[in-house]
């Protein structure tokens, strides 16, 4: 199974670098990609308020002049002093380490670095952030900021050596670290040139604690040389908890840092570089939804409306590859003719079958063939379409194959006067949230030529969601701009279907609308109200919520694509996400609740939806679907 | 072993008198030997048994970060380049300190393969240095400290080596570095014997106790003070820092003492305080307006305290109960921080710093000179012929340089002749 990149891109991190051209070589030698270098000597500390040191006459660090500025641009990632307190209390050492970080940040995007590594260590960041936020707003190069957290405290990873200081390693007590990059980066607004380069420490936290850093925007993971133990050849290796980590890590396309002393002489730093990329290759292969969704993660598409729009050929072509969904419909058919005609009638009842939103023609396809399966006489199949092109399709199809047996109708099935009643009605008109592309309305529009005892395949079908965080999906719907005549929130008042990846799911989905068919009520109201209580088992940030659906065909025939229950191999449907305009924060433990309507008129169908936690109250997304509707 | 010097070789054509050999074959083995010894920068790491030359280098690198006085009344001194190029560092030894930091002056001079955080004399030839690899060395001085000899290194920590310590027994040394850890070496075999994390950020310092080989002190960016006691299941102990305000930059036990050390943070406050737990009385004082780099006191006198640091200016203060740190001396000559520090005599210290300059300090006069000047003020008079080498006699140097002045400018001579004051007045404290 092929991956986007062959192997893993490993860097060197040199917290010396005496010579810059000797550093460059070794890792080069030794299979490395890129290098980590200091900016500035580690030790070269400025003072910039008074005093003679004040008119120091040197130049502040080694020319531009020692690389090409190609080797520059792709090869080097740059990294501050470790001497900047920009939170410190003490008004010299604040000052001095701003104006240090300031003469740094300028030489680095000069050099036009690819990214510049910057340590987080402490909650206490405000001043950090504000200064790197102040530069960030007002430079227009690029560069790419990675601000490595360690993932546990080094308080926590200190030595039992202190009198009087037990580490406790319970998971209660561990400072969250992932708290300081959540202070940072909402500081800095979530800029996207904000990134994370997550440091391994000996002891991990906990899984929803790693689970979290998922969601993040993680561009590398450093690794330092103490964490490796040697196996029996003499080579470095990692724990098992640590392979788990950087594998997880690896479906993020991180790149590794190896950081620290060269502890394994024999093997020099080669050694590292190569364990790694076997850690790559001993990935588990991607599955064939993984397969086929490559290169799609969180890009954001809007949903299909196939009701007010025309799907084009190429749509058809790209849903009837599924090689899931038409044999659970075939075998929905036949369980259902089975159960219609008893033995004894097979040979001489002969039962109509209704195909609405026929398409090209795959759930005729199935339809017929789960017939003859059953042996099962049928009367006639009707194909009904409304999209004129496909109905082009159907009638080739028509007389090369099926022949009279299938009769194609080009009318919307709502307008479709029927010449009888059918015993089958099949339909495929959901969407990634089920009902969202307007398949109640279309099947109650239907159901008056259904049989009364007739049966819908669908029979049911649900829709489900979960909050979600994700600080990459919610940048990508803030970049987009409002469409002409829509007001500025828009983009956050609509549903995206998209592969989720990059992304945390906080709680267990739970199931949302329920529509049945046929529908028998006196009065029918497709409108709806649901409102859910959903706990997240760890601090988090909510930008929104994931959703999903699942459906039964005909009795225990089931789609799905609900996480827990996805059909395996089914790629027809990616999740649906709805946004939020402003993050909410969630608090371990606590509870968020999410509040959804679904909304119809005579023209249009649309979603409005909104967001409670502790005190914060969302106001209602999508009112009046002045953002977003779908057309009848 | 030769002298390190730059001509090592004869001039290409002059004759070798106890070589062998064709003059024809003398020259291209001097040609092959001159291109074996091409001096790539980097400098090799050898073991006891793989005696190299060692080339000193041709400049001096511009940050002075180390003074460390020999018993016998030589100086050493650790030198680093922070900016250009290269980040390497070198160690020098004059036998004349006040040569020091002259490059062509000096008795030994050898090039490192990075810059000096830390060095001290571990015994009269040997000397440890920690280094910004992460490693430490141990440098022996040979050929009547004429030669600097690798002896042994190893490497351990991941971060630059800020400060080391020997422990009062010469056993054992202590390093600090930016990786947040401690670590012991045994330095017969320069072993790493132990090494712990307790802080949680850079350690800026680490100093042994004058007697007890086994307590030592650190303290680091994260606004700890750490006693040590190797002796105890849990060594570290945290020693509260009041009276001092901000964190602690630099420490110093007190000799003589058993329980008193001094303490400079990164306001530059100093205080004395007392690692007993019950002792509530301490001193303390704000002598500087910037961190403090080092502390030393006088081995001669111990209630003398010297402090230099950030602000460019050295201190003494008088620890004595009575004197409650009163200042004794202060010099703000230093253009630029002032990072080496070391007591000769009980009235004198050397200071260096990063402006290149090594001072003297007569701490009862008051009066601080800058050393190792002579060659520069000499070569500003172009016919002069300055000859490596050490200093003339003062006698000689008058009578030579006052012939070709006596024509020049009014200023010069008066400038000469204060230089030759100067001069004077060092021989006869010298």
């Amino acid at each position: 199974m092929q991956r986007a990149n062959s192997r893993a891109s490993c860097g060197r991190d040199f917290h010396c670098c005496p010579d810059i051209g000797i550093a460059l070589e070794t890792a080069c030698k030794a299979g490395y990609d890129f290098v980590c270098l200091p900016l500035v000597n580690p030790r070269f500390k400025r003072e910039f308020i008074g005093g003679p040191s004040k008119n120091r006459k040197c130049a502040l660090t080694r020319s531009d002049m020692c690389l090409s500025s190609q080797d520059w641009g792709s090869l080097v990632v740059g990294k501050l002093s470790p001497w900047l307190q920009l939170d410190s209390d003490f008004y010299n050492t604040r000052k001095n380490s701003e104006q240090a970080l300031k003469e740094e940040l300028t030489w680095s995007a000069h050099l036009g670095l690819p990214a510049v590594l910057m340590p987080l260590n402490s909650g206490k960041c405000a001043n950090q952030a504000q200064c790197l936020n102040e530069y960030m707003t007002s430079s227009y190069f690029q560069q790419q900021y990675w601000m490595q957290v360690p993932l546990l405290s080094a308080a926590d990873q200190c030595d039992p050596v202190i009198e009087g200081i037990d580490v406790n390693m319970e998971d209660e007590k561990l400072e969250d670290t992932w708290l300081w990059w959540d202070k940072f980066r909402s500081l800095c607004d979530s800029n996207r040139r904000l990134g994370v380069a997550l440091e391994l420490t000996p002891d991990l936290p906990s899984e929803a604690v790693m689970e979290r850093w998922l969601s993040e925007p993680v561009k590398a993971v450093v690794v330092p040389t103490s964490l490796f133990l040697t196996n029996k050849k003499g080579y470095p290796v990692l724990s098992k908890a640590h392979q788990a980590v950087i594998k997880n890590l690896f479906k993020l396309e991180v790149q590794v840092i190896i950081s620290g002393q060269e502890r394994h002489p024999e093997k020099t730093i080669r050694a590292y570089q190569q364990y790694m990329d076997h850690l790559w290759q001993s990935q588990d292969p991607v599955d064939t939804v993984g397969q086929f969704a490559k290169g799609y993660e969180d890009f954001l598409q809007s949903p299909l409306q196939p009701l007010m729009d025309n799907l084009e050929s190429q749509t058809y072509e790209i849903f009837e590859k599924d090689p899931v969904k038409y044999s659970q419909y075939q075998k929905a058919v036949y369980l259902a003719l089975l159960d219609r005609v008893p033995l004894e009638d097979r040979d001489k009842k002969e039962s109509v079958i209704m195909v609405v939103g026929a398409g090209r023609g795959p759930l005729v396809r199935a339809s017929l063939a789960a017939a003859d399966e059953a042996g099962c006489k049928l009367k006639k199949v009707y194909a009904v379409e409304k999209n004129p092109n496909a109905v082009i399709t159907l009638e080739n199809i028509r007389e090369a194959e099926w022949g009279n047996l299938v009769e194609v109708i080009s009318c919307d099935m709502r307008e479709w006067e029927a010449p009888e009643k059918t015993d089958i009605l099949v339909s495929e008109l959901l969407g990634s949230f089920g009902d969202n592309e307007l398949s109640p309305e279309c099947l109650d529009g239907a159901q008056r030529y259904l049989k009364d005892d007739g049966i819908s395949i669908p029979a049911k079908y649900t829709s489900y969601l979960a909050p979600l965080m994700s600080s990459k999906l919610y940048n990508e719907v803030r970049g987009s701009k409002a469409e002409r005549g829509k007001p500025p929130e828009a983009p956050f008042e609509m549903p995206y279907v998209v592969r989720l990846h990059n992304c945390s799911i906080l709680d267990k989905p739970q199931p949302v609308f329920i529509f049945s068919h046929p529908n028998k009520e006196d009065a029918i109201d497709n409108s709806r109200f649901k409102s859910l209580e959903f706990t997240s088992s760890e601090t988090a940030l909510v930008h929104g919520f994931a959703g999903y659906f699942d459906t039964q065909l005909y009795k225990d025939v089931m789609l799905s694509i609900v996480p827990e229950t996805h059909s395996p191999g089914m790629f027809s449907w990616f999740p649906i996400y709805f946004p939020i305009r402003v993050p909410i924060k969630v608090k371990k433990n606590t509870s968020v609740t999410i509040d959804i309507w679904r909304r119809c008129t005579s023209k249009n169908v649309w979603y409005e939806w909104s967001f409670q936690c502790g005190g914060q109250i969302s106001p209602i997304h999508n009112p009046k679907g002045r953002s977003y509707t779908i057309g009848l | 072993m030769r002298k390190p010097c730059s001509k090592i070789y004869p001039v290409e054509g002059q004759e070798w008198p106890d070589r062998a050999g064709s003059s024809e074959h003398t020259a291209k083995r001097q040609l092959s030997s001159k291109q074996a010894r091409w001096p790539s920068r980097a400098m090799r790491t050898a073991t006891t048994e793989d005696m190299y030359q060692y080339e000193k280098p041709t400049a001096m690198d511009r940050q002075l970060d180390v003074l460390q006085c020999h018993a016998d009344g030589g100086l050493l001194l650790g030198a680093s380049s922070l900016t250009g190029q290269y980040w390497f560092g070198s160690l020098w030894f004059y036998q004349n300190p006040e040569q020091a930091p002259d490059v062509d002056s000096c008795t030994a001079g050898v090039q490192l393969e990075a810059g000096v955080g830390d060095a001290q004399w571990i015994d009269t030839t040997h000397i440890l240095v920690g280094l910004d690899t992460g490693g430490i060395a141990v440098w022996r001085l040979e050929d009547d400290f004429h030669t600097f000899v690798l002896s042994q290194s190893a490497s351990g920590h991941d971060g630059v080596v800020t400060s080391i310590s020997v422990t009062s027994d010469s056993q054992r040394a202590v390093t600090a570095a930016h990786d947040k850890c401690i670590k012991i070496w045994d330095l017969s075999s320069t072993s790493l014997i132990y090494s712990a994390r307790a802080h949680n950020n850079l350690v800026s310092c680490v100093d042994c106790h004058p007697s007890e080989p086994d307590l030592f002190l650190s303290c680091a960016q994260d606004d700890r003070i750490l006693l040590w006691d190797k002796r105890k299941p849990k060594p570290a102990s945290i020693l509260k820092k009041f009276p001092i305000q901000h964190t602690a930059t630099c420490l110093k036990w007190q000799p003589g003492q058993t329980h008193k050390f001094a303490v400079g943070s990164e306001s530059g406050q100093l205080a004395l305080l007392d690692i007993r737990a019950g002792v509530d009385n301490f001193l303390t004082a704000s002598p500087h307006d910037r961190p403090v780099y080092t502390l030393q006191f006088c081995a001669e006198k111990p209630s003398l305290l010297a402090s230099v640091g950030e602000d460019c200016k050295t201190v003494v203060t008088s620890v004595l109960e009575e004197d409650d740190m009163k200042q004794t001396y202060s010099d703000a000559s230093h253009q630029d921080f002032v990072h080496g520090l070391t007591w000769p005599s009980f009235s004198q210290l050397y200071t260096c710093g990063w402006d290149a300059q090594v001072l003297c300090h007569n701490v009862d006069l008051s009066i601080s000179t800058v050393l190792g000047q002579r060659s520069a003020i000499l070569n500003t008079q172009a016919d002069n012929e300055v000859e490596d080498g050490e200093l003339k006699s003062p006698g000689l140097t008058n009578g030579d340089i006052t012939d070709h002045i006596g024509d020049g400018d009014g200023n010069l001579k008066a400038s000469y002749s204060q230089a030759v004051k100067t001069s004077q007045e060092i021989s006869a404290e010298g």
